[in-house]
């Protein structure tokens, strides 16, 4: 739907003047069949959702997991539409049309103040670092209306005791030259974000084959050492949500930038600089932001 | 979407790079390439136009501003996370 009706101008301007637009994310109101974990909302925001779709089945509307909904001001929904309907043609702004006719709802400003819905996450103010990454597959454009029209996007939070892991045992002595390995385990937290636009985005379910991220300091100067990074990665990453052998082989670079006096990191930057997946070519580029 | 898979899996079609740039240089300092691959993996302006839209994401807000404004709710519920084009 982002990479349809819901970038279209059209679409966007008739939701921002007649409606109160929302969208969920169905992982944040069920509990986490893995872990166990309860829903990320509070359970009020659970039963207002499940208090719209029992209403929308009682409605004989269509339902379903992936769909759309619009609602009276006063909450029943009143019309629904399947994502594969939702995305074809016009058939969104229609149902948004009829819902404008239906409540004579008159143009007005927009409610919310658009902003970029990717947004770091809330982080504790305790030294953590905040990365941000970007993924793109081989012809990524807005026109594509499939999976490759936009990039993806992930944010990964590195705690003290991570930011200590990119760095060697003893900062204070490293020279042009000196090499170190980066623990396998804090690669993996990064580069398991390496791939392109999928349907499934759940990393629990990546497999790792091999991988690997080396430093070697480039420059020690004014209190900043700079090392490359250099890494490799195999990884089985599944398109759909079932398991399939959907591999990803990248080579990726980058650098570090830390303080050998307090062993602090102070940036961080990597890139794929040869990298497939199911044998198309992808980039990916993560950095800290903060 | 079949078709789609096995395009992919046969690499066929003329697809424009993902990002154009040249490979890392071999030895040394990466900071001047890894700084320009990165900047060119972000999204640009023209793939941000679902921002364009004044967006809530809890349907309980959502309601409560019908109520006061009496305007319809558009609702979309969906797997994994839109905002991030992970989905």
């Amino acid at each position: 739907m982002r990479a349809g009706p819901l970038s279209r101008t059209d679409v966007s301007e008739t939701l921002n003047k007649y409606f109160v637009p929302v969208y969920t994310s169905n992982e944040d109101y069920r509990e986490d069949k893995r872990t166990g974990a309860p829903p990320a909302v509070p359970p009020e925001e659970v039963t207002a959702y499940q208090k719209i779709y029992r209403a929308a089945l009682d409605a004989k509307l269509s339902t379903g997991t992936v769909h759309a909904y619009v609602l009276s001001p006063d909450g029943r929904p009143v019309d629904s539409l399947h994502v594969a309907d939702a995305a074809r043609d016009d058939k969104l702004l229609q149902m948004l049309r009829r819902a404008v006719d239906r409540f004579q709802t008159p143009p007005g400003e927009t409610l919310v103040k658009p902003k970029v819905q990717s947004s770091a996450p809330p982080v504790p103010s305790d030294g953590a670092m905040v990365l941000h990454l970007s993924a793109r597959a081989e012809g990524t454009n807005p026109s594509d209306d499939s999976w490759h029209a936009y990039p993806s996007e992930d944010w990964i939070v590195l705690t003290r005791t991570d930011q200590a892991k990119l760095l060697p045992s003893n900062t204070s002595a490293v020279k042009v030259g000196t090499s170190w390995e980066i623990d396998p385990a804090l690669a993996t937290k990064v580069l398991t974000h390496f791939y392109p636009q999928t349907e499934n985005n759940d990393v629990g379910k990546n497999r790792i084959d091999r991988i690997a991220l080396k430093a070697m300091a480039v420059s020690v100067e004014g209190g900043l050492a700079r090392a490359r990074l250099d890494g490799d990665l195999r990884m089985c990453h599944p398109f759909y949500h079932k398991h399939t052998e959907d591999i990803v082989e990248a080579k990726v670079a980058g650098y570090l930038e830390f303080d050998p006096t307090t062993a602090t990191v102070k940036a961080f930057k990597l890139a794929t600089d040869k990298a497939t997946y199911m044998n198309r070519g992808f980039d990916a580029g993560v950095q800290n932001v903060r | 979407m079949k078709a789609f898979l096995l395009s992919m899996a046969l690499g066929l079609g003329v697809l424009t790079p993902a990002v154009a740039a040249p490979a890392a240089p071999a030895t040394g300092d990466v900071k001047e390439w890894a700084d320009a691959k990165v900047a060119a993996c972000a999204p640009k302006p023209e793939e941000r136009r679902f921002d364009q839209t004044g967006w809530l994401t809890d349907i309980r807000s959502a309601l409560t501003l019908a109520k006061e404004h009496n305007r319809p709710v558009f609702l979309f519920t969906h797997d994994g996370r839109m905002g991030l084009g992970r989905c």
